[in-house]
């Protein structure tokens, strides 16, 4: 009978530590994206139950820690389901997983299988074993030394078509432009 | 039968040489009188110290405007003859529909911008060259050397969600540089350097850009025609302009940009500038031959290379290769600083590089065309405390000559023009409106016969009321500015750094940085009204619309940097463009899209300062994200563990606030240590943790706290 409460959350007498992890747990998975309220208050009940049941070996451990303990191997264990082995207790491992999730974007998609009972959809299975994401393409590395700079008035290259130097003709124009202003103020100053 | 194409390469010789001449003969034909007669109205008084300086003021000021109307004037003629024969576009043969499997990275480098502005565009872009379905080996790159955590999170988490929106995993990637060395110029060497040799193109975004894959394509296709060319620079048009300054900065450069670009490019020819985005670049030279050189020294002019497009296209000319402005390519968009106080934060940043030119245009080995695209740079910033000096000098030569004008004798031009003294100051001030606004004239007169265009711009009456309230604004605007410039060159002089700042470029901000930024000029307005009415009463009513501009500074900063009142000219048919009237289905749908995200809620105000930071601790997938874009560091000194370990419990125990901005980023740069806050927040009970982060995970509460009612405990 005694086990029978403490598997039970809703059996348990109230303890505000637990309500705390809970609310956490709760939290935790919603921000996985679960949308079912139902099956986010079941799935955080069956968590918090085992977590409970756990707590004597755990010792002196606090509900939330061992809540979220319990979530992760959950997760982990669902993961397994999905054909996609990680070890959940390690944090890199464990990214790894939810970056899994969100690329093959399982949180709009598929959001009611996660933690769920149903069987995983093969094409979530897969999806999460074979994600890829690409923040770059292969490194071909080069170099580009800087290119130096003298100081002097000297001219461009030659090798596009153009001329470096000004023509007769247009010498001849500014010359008479000049001129023709020049006359005018001698003129008439 | 048709017009053969054009090719630069057999570009006839002499042809630029030829048209540059002419040009300099018009600006000389425009300027000359003008200088005489400014010359002779001072021999009237007799030359002074004041006097010559006036004069010497006037002539580089004067060729300024000469130039500006000069080259509307060859646009306008260029394009009634049916558009220049030497034009980049002119080169390309009638499009195959075939495929093109040309190697083409699309590129954003993008600093603190907003993010969600940043991914539309990318988006927008994208979807329109996979619609266009033919450049099939093109790679889309955010290049991202942002600082501030917020927007860096921001992008990561975008990023992601957009690839696997699109399906564009492994065609859409994210860089983000944790040391953002020689800022834009060296965020894209660094593409260069990882990715470079992958890609035979580079199309360079802005922040704010939006290229149709159409234009992408055509930019690909004048590239692979023509092979001596390293850079295209596209002419893009302004967009999503909502307040007034936005609008009428978008309808001015889409009414009078043709008929100056076609003006450009008749000179520039293969000498073309490059803008630093919306263009496109052969790899290849561009990276053989731009990677930017320090300039000797410290100070303004020293260091390194700030405003880096300019000097890139001289390299590019300098190694031979080719730079054109396509002046008609469409579906190319920009978009525009919303206030006043954006566009001074804008020109401050320019500012400081284009001065720094100055060292450049003695550099060896550059083509005299590049000599002049720097001076041009120069001058454009220079222009301002030149034309401060000038309305100086001119009110201290009128106080000094007080009412003695009117007595003086007829000579010099005055005996035959039968000018008196005010008449001829007349003529040279109508001469210089003239040819100052002869651009405006010309690109109205260019829609002659073209009713369609017309109606694009909600017809003749709104087109002219439209260019009306433009010039009004602009004029009052243009002494703040003038202000604002010659402030920021004499920071520059000093000393003081530029920073990279963001410049807002959505919507209005508030009402106390425009009154901040503009209560000096207010200030300065007022005195300088009280001295030129006390001088001379008629001085001041001649200089009035420069002094109203600086007195009404403040209103007028306000109402042009207002979404609400700008809108309301759009709904009046006021600033219209062809892109608002007629606009492509990518601007239309980017419009929707950004409706649609920015109508998503803001954080809450107390979380939103470390928003960034509290989503990549507290949120499973962005953590996720966050942390698989975090290169491995491997093993680390037992100090910096020991010291990462204390920062962690800081931040959980005590949150953000308690750590500086310095030691957040180094929380967030540390692989590690973002696994094991995230571990720990969600696993910690709220008593042991910071009231910042209790709140922080109420965000993810299904439940909301309970009602406080009369009967509560």
């Amino acid at each position: 009978m005694v086990a029978a409460e403490s598997s039970n959350p809703f059996l348990s007498p109230a303890d505000p530590a637990w309500d705390e992890a809970f609310l956490r747990v709760q939290s935790y998975l919603r921000a996985y994206g679960i949308g079912s309220p139902v099956l986010l208050n079941r799935v955080t009940s069956e968590i918090i139950a085992v977590a409970r049941a756990s707590m004597p070996e755990n010792g002196s451990g606090e509900p939330v820690a061992v809540a979220l303990q319990v979530t992760h191997a959950r997760i982990g264990e669902w993961f397994a389901k999905a054909g996609h082995r990680i070890d959940w207790s390690d944090d890199r491992d464990r990214a790894h997983g939810r970056l899994a999730m969100i690329a093959t974007g399982m949180p709009g998609r598929w959001a009611d299988y996660f933690l769920s009972d149903q069987p995983v959809p093969v094409d979530l299975g897969s999806a999460l074993s074979t994600f890829q994401v690409l923040p770059g393409p292969e490194l071909r590395l080069s170099n580009m030394a800087p290119e130096p700079l003298e100081f002097g008035f000297e001219s461009g290259d030659t090798r596009l078509p153009g001329r470096r130097w000004v023509p007769v003709r247009a010498l001849v124009t500014w010359t008479l432009i000049f001129a023709s202003l020049g006359v005018t103020w001698a003129a008439s100053h | 039968m048709e017009a053969p194409l054009f090719d630069p390469a057999k570009l006839a010789p002499g042809e630029a040489a030829r048209r540059r001449h002419r040009m300099l003969t018009i600006l000389l034909l425009l300027a000359g009188p003008a200088v005489l007669v400014m010359a002779d109205l001072h021999w009237r008084t007799g030359f002074d110290f004041w006097n010559v300086l006036h004069l010497v003021i006037f002539v580089p000021l004067f060729l300024l405007v000469a130039l500006g109307a000069a080259q509307a004037m060859v646009g306008f003629a260029v394009r009634r003859r049916g558009g220049d024969r030497c034009r980049i576009s002119g080169s390309l043969p009638p499009d195959d529909g075939e495929p093109i499997a040309v190697p083409t990275a699309v590129v954003m480098p993008i600093c603190n911008e907003d993010v969600v502005r940043v991914m539309e565009g990318v988006r927008a872009t994208y979807e329109s060259l996979q619609r266009a379905g033919r450049l099939t080996q093109c790679h889309f790159f955010i290049l991202s050397d942002s600082t501030n955590p917020n927007c860096w999170i921001a992008e990561e988490a975008a990023w992601l969600a957009l690839c696997r929106e699109l399906g564009a995993n492994g065609r859409i990637f994210y860089r983000r540089r944790r040391v953002g060395i020689n800022k834009k110029a060296g965020n894209l060497a660094d593409f260069c350097r990882r990715w470079g040799k992958l890609y035979r193109y580079m199309v360079v975004l802005d922040a704010d850009s939006l290229m149709t894959g159409a234009a992408i394509l055509r930019l690909v296709r004048l590239m692979e025609r023509n092979r001596r060319v390293g850079i295209i620079q596209g002419v893009p048009l302004l967009t999503n302009g909502e307040t007034i300054l936005a609008r009428i900065q978008q309808f001015a450069s889409r009414l009078y940009g043709p008929v100056s670009a076609a003006g450009l490019n008749y000179w520039q020819l293969g000498e073309a500038n490059y803008w630093g985005h919306n263009a496109i670049i052969r790899l290849a030279p561009f990276m053989r031959h731009c990677s930017l050189p320090e300039l000797p020294g410290d100070g303004p002019f020293g260091g390194r290379i700030l405003s880096h497009d300019y000097v890139e296209a001289a390299l590019m000319r300098r190694a031979g290769w080719a730079v054109w402005l396509a002046t008609e390519l469409e579906g190319n968009y920009e978009e525009c600083p919303a206030t006043i106080v954006d566009l001074a934060k804008r020109d401050r940043r320019w500012l400081q590089g284009n001065l720094q030119h100055a060292r450049l245009v003695i550099a060896k080995g550059f083509h005299g065309v590049n000599r002049v695209h720097f001076i041009l740079g120069i001058l454009s910033y220079l222009a301002s405390p030149l034309w401060l000096a000038f309305l100086v000098v001119s009110v201290v030569i009128a106080a000094r000559r007080g009412d003695d004008s009117a007595r003086l004798p007829d000579a010099g031009f005055a005996v035959y023009l039968h000018w008196s003294y005010a008449g001829e100051a007349l003529a040279l001030f109508g001469y210089t409106l003239l040819l100052l606004f002869l651009a405006k004239v010309l690109a109205v007169a260019d829609l002659r016969g073209r009713p369609d265009d017309v109606a694009s711009y909600g017809g003749w009456r709104k087109l002219l009321e439209g260019v009306g309230l433009e010039t009004l604004v602009f004029t009052l605007l243009a002494p703040v500015l003038m202000l604002f410039h010659s402030w920021f060159i004499l920071l520059t002089l000093i000393g003081q750094k530029v920073s990279w700042g963001t410049q807002n470029r959505g919507a209005g901000g508030a009402w106390l940085e425009p009154v901040r930024a503009h209560a000096f000029q207010t200030l300065i307005g007022l005195v300088a009204a009280v001295i030129v009415y006390r001088i001379d009463p008629l001085l001041a009513a001649w200089m009035s619309p420069l002094l109203a501009g600086l007195i009404l500074a403040i209103p007028l900063s306000l109402l042009t940097g207002s979404v609400g009142p700008g809108l309301a000219l759009r709904r009046h048919g006021i600033f219209l463009t062809p892109e608002e009237t007629r606009p492509l289905p990518e601007l239309r749908e980017f419009a929707v899209a950004i409706d649609h995200r920015r109508a998503a809620p803001a954080p809450a105000p107390d979380l939103a300062a470390n928003y960034g930071l509290l989503q990549a601790v507290v949120d499973p997938y962005v953590n996720a994200v966050h942390v698989s874009l975090l290169r491995d560091k491997g093993e680390s000194p037992p100090e910096t563990e020991l010291r990462l370990g204390g920062l962690r419990a800081t931040l959980l125990h005590q949150g953000p606030a308690a750590l500086s901005a310095r030691e957040r980023m180094a929380l967030l740069m540390d692989a590690d240590s973002m696994h094991v806050l995230h571990q720990e927040l969600w696993a910690t009970p709220g008593a042991r943790l910071a009231a910042w982060w209790r709140l922080a995970l109420e965000h993810y509460a299904r439940l909301a706290p309970a009602p406080v009612t009369p009967f509560a405990a």
